[in-house]
Parts: C-alpha cells; structure tokens; sequence
C-alpha cells in the first residue's frame, strides 16, 4: 500500500467519523441583550423544548442547545436598551425539530411571542403578555400574565396562574386552567378541566371533549359553557347560588345540586334547567347539543 | 256654478273653496303627541347606517346560498384533496331561518378561502399535522351536519340554532390556525 493511498483512507475515514457525529451533534447558542422592561420579544424556535423565565433584569438572555446545523438568527446586541427582539431558530432536519433545548429570560413586563412546531413549551413568572404557539407539542404557563394566549393543536396547555385575560385554543390537546378574570377556551375533542381558582368571566367550548368546571364564581361572574357532545360536568356553590339556564337538544340533564328538576325538552327529546339565584351569585348558561350535563354542588 | 261644468271642474271648484289649513282642536294635540313619541323613539334605529347596514345583509344573503351549498356539496372530497371550487347551485337549506342561512353563507366563504390557503400550504406541513388538522375537521363537519340536520327539523329552537353557529367558527378557527403554522410543523 502506498503511502498515498494510506494517506486517502485516513482522510475518507476522518470524513466518515466527522459526518456521523454531525448528525447528533449539538451547537451551543448564547446572547444577551439590553431591554426596555416592556420588550417586546418574538420567538420562532423549532427546538425540542422552550423555557420562558421572567426575571428582575431589563436584559433578554436566550441560552441553550440546538441542533448542529441549524439556522440561528438572534441579531446582535445594540449599544442601549431595544424595545423589540426577533429571534429565530430553526431545525436543519424534520427530525432534528426535537432536538435542543432553549432557555428565553425576560423582563416580568416582557411581552413574549412564541411560535413552535412540536416543542414543549414552559413559561413561568412573565407579569406581561405571552402569546404562545405550538402543534404538537405542550404548552405549561406558570404565574398570571396579564395577557395569555395560547393555542396548541394536539398538545395540552396548562396555565396553572390566573391570567386577567385568556384565550385558549386546542383542536384534540387538553386544556386545564385555574381560572382569572376573563377567560376564554376552546377545543375540538381535547377535554378541559376548569378547577382550584376562580372566574369573573369564561366561556368554555368543545366539539366533542368533556368539559369540568368547578371554579368558584366572583359577583356577578358569567359563566357560558358549550359543547356538541362531549359530557359537561359543573360544581357550583350553594352559599351563593348563581342563576342556571341549562338547555340540551337530546341529552339528560341530572341535577344532583337544587332540588329543582330539569323539564324534558318539547317532544321529549332534550331537556332543560332554569333556576333563579340570588343576584350576586352569578349566571351560568349550559348548552349541549347530545352531552350529558350534570350539576353538583362544590 | 254653472250647469255646464265638467265633473273635474266641479271637483276643482269645491277643493278651491276648502280652507288652507285646519288647525286641530288645541286638547287634541297632547294625545297625538303621546302616541307619536314612542314611534320616533323606536325609528331612532332606523338610521342610515343601519339601513345601509340592512342593505349590506340583504345584498350578502342573495348570493349567499350558492357559495355555502358550493362548499358543502364538495367537502366530502376534501378529506382527501382540497379543490376549492363555487359553481355549485344550491340543493338544500330551504328550511333553516333567513338570518342562518345569510350567516351560513358567510361561514361557507370564509371556510372556502381558508381551504384554498390551506390547501396551497399542505405540502409544506408535516404528515401529522395534516392527519391531526383533518380529523378534527371532519370531526366538525360532523358536528355541523348533526346540528344542521336537527335545526331543519326544528327551525324555531333557538338553542341548536347557537350550537350550529359556534361548530361553524370552532371549524373556520380551527382552518385560521392551520393556516396559520409554520412550515414543516
């Protein structure tokens, strides 16, 4: 064997070992900036997960790992304190788009745009807006932003503070929240699980998943839930009863909180429920097309 | 006033004799003033904004049955391959009340532009995506059939006709959104 040659497979044998380890390889991303306490940061990040962590600093710092490879676009850092981030990250592969993971710090005051593929997002003690967005992956929301919205298509969102405003938006994810001031959530098939806090304002909807509501109602709250045909089932007080206007095309509805029993719907089919409550207390509106909906007291 | 005279003259010579004006007894007038003040009280509504905004309805629900029924009769296709298309006549929907099927018709647009969009878009979305997107479409599109079908049996109930109503924007927000995703997400 010439030395040539030798000299040919040792470099086709270092390619070889350099192209496989690329393939897990991962790169370290780093940067930081000077902020307003009110930034407002946009976030494309196709990484496997996502943390956004409000801090005291009027500074954004994004620090993690992401995918050899991938398209990084995190601008560079201005002489003084910038009002608005764009940053970016994305997967060099369909495969890599779980690969990494990137750690956002904000401003509490922080107004935070997320946009995700399948990543497993977290955001905890953001006092400003978040508006976050993935499909397959999950969305977790720790503390109460002023402004939260969260849309997912078949991951769970948690929101596990008491936003004052709250839109959620699934098509087969979960959805389970704690209540706020005015909140709003919606799914195709995922369930929801409204409980442990309380709610001034909330309409719930679903297609087909399962709704359980057992918040306590603030003065005055409104309350609408809907659904095609997934089961609704409401835990109300009795101490400050709210008005109930409960009506089904031709599901049941069992009544295990008043004695006040449901009336079958015109022909029979269907049912419906009207209770009085006292003016404090609140209203409530079920409407069900083929769900069963069950009142019990909480 | 002559023998002669024409009927029409004769006409014309009376209602000339006739006074201008007749004043109303003076206590008659606080009781037509009470019957009248209500009455401009409820045409208040009819401004011109509002009767423009009538016009807008009206000319939006003459065509509107053709673009909904162009929509529905093709979307059994759909779960395959998306072709928009709105040359479709209509078949269906006589018997649901006028104000849904003027808001059918608005739905049936909005769903068809969003379908084209997202139909451009398909190949840029990851398989999963398109399976997740599509089954809760036809999830949907099974919920609205339900509702549809029950409302036309019984077009007065007030209850299924807001059912119907929420299943058409769950399914155009649930189309917005994918439209709406990144590539290959």
């Amino acid at each position: 064997m010439t030395r040539a040659r030798v000299q040919r497979i040792v470099v086709v044998l270092i390619a070889v070992v350099t192209s496989a380890t690329s393939l897990h390889a991962q790169q370290k991303v780093h940067t930081a900036y000077a902020t307003t306490p009110d930034v407002s940061v946009r976030l494309f990040a196709s990484v496997g997960t996502v943390q956004v962590v409000g801090w005291d600093k009027d500074s954004v710092v994004v620090s993690g790992i992401v995918a050899s490879g991938s398209q990084v676009s995190l601008g560079t850092p201005g002489a003084g304190p910038t009002r608005g981030l764009k940053l970016f990250v994305e997967s060099p592969t369909e495969q890599a788009v779980r690969e990494g993971s990137l750690t956002v710090r904000v401003p509490r005051g922080a107004r935070v745009w997320l946009k995700t593929g399948s990543s497993d997002v977290t955001a905890s003690e953001v006092t400003g807006g978040l508006d976050l967005n993935v499909v397959g992956g999950s969305i977790t929301v720790h503390g109460s932003p002023r402004e939260l919205r969260a849309e997912s298509m078949d991951g769970a969102v948690t929101i596990d503070g008491t936003p004052s405003w709250m839109r959620v938006k699934t098509a087969t994810g979960d959805i389970a929240l704690r209540g706020g001031e005015d909140i709003g959530a919606s799914t195709i098939s995922g369930t929801i699980d409204a409980r442990g806090g309380e709610v001034e304002r909330v309409k719930l909807e679903s297609t087909t998943g399962a709704i359980r509501f057992a918040l306590g109602l603030t003065r005055g709250a409104s309350v609408e839930m809907e659904t095609h045909s997934g089961p609704i089932d409401v835990q109300l007080s009795r101490k400050m009863p709210p008005e109930v206007d409960a009506a089904t095309v031709t599901a049941t509805i069992e009544n295990a909180w008043s004695k006040i029993p449901p009336v079958p719907g015109r022909e029979g089919r269907g049912m419906s429920l009207a209770i009085g409550g006292g003016q404090m207390g609140g209203r409530v509106v079920l409407r069900s097309f083929k769900g069963k909906i069950t009142l019990r007291g909480m | 006033m002559s023998e002669h005279t024409s009927p029409e003259d004769r006409l014309d010579e009376l209602t000339a004799e006739l006074p201008r004006e007749v004043a109303p007894p003076p206590d008659l007038w606080p009781a037509i003033r009470a019957e009248l003040a209500p009455r401009s009280g409820r045409t208040i509504h009819w401004n011109p904004r509002w009767r423009l905004a009538a016009a807008g309805l009206l000319v939006a629900a003459s065509s509107s049955i053709i673009t909904l029924l162009a929509v529905r009769s093709r979307e059994p296709a759909r779960e395959s391959s998306v072709v928009a298309s709105t040359d479709s006549a209509p078949t269906a929907g006589e018997r649901l009340p006028a104000h849904l099927l003027v808001a059918e018709r608005g739905y049936a647009r909005s769903i068809d532009a969003l379908w084209r969009t997202l139909d451009e878009r398909r190949d840029s979305l990851a398989p999963s995506t398109v399976a997740t997107v599509e089954r809760s479409l036809r999830i949907a599109d099974s919920a609205i059939a339900e509702a549809r079908s029950a409302l036309e049996r019984d077009p007065a109930n007030r209850v299924l006709a807001d059912l119907l109503v929420s299943n058409y924007e769950r399914k155009i927000d649930l189309l917005r959104r994918a439209t709406e995703l990144a590539p290959r997400t």
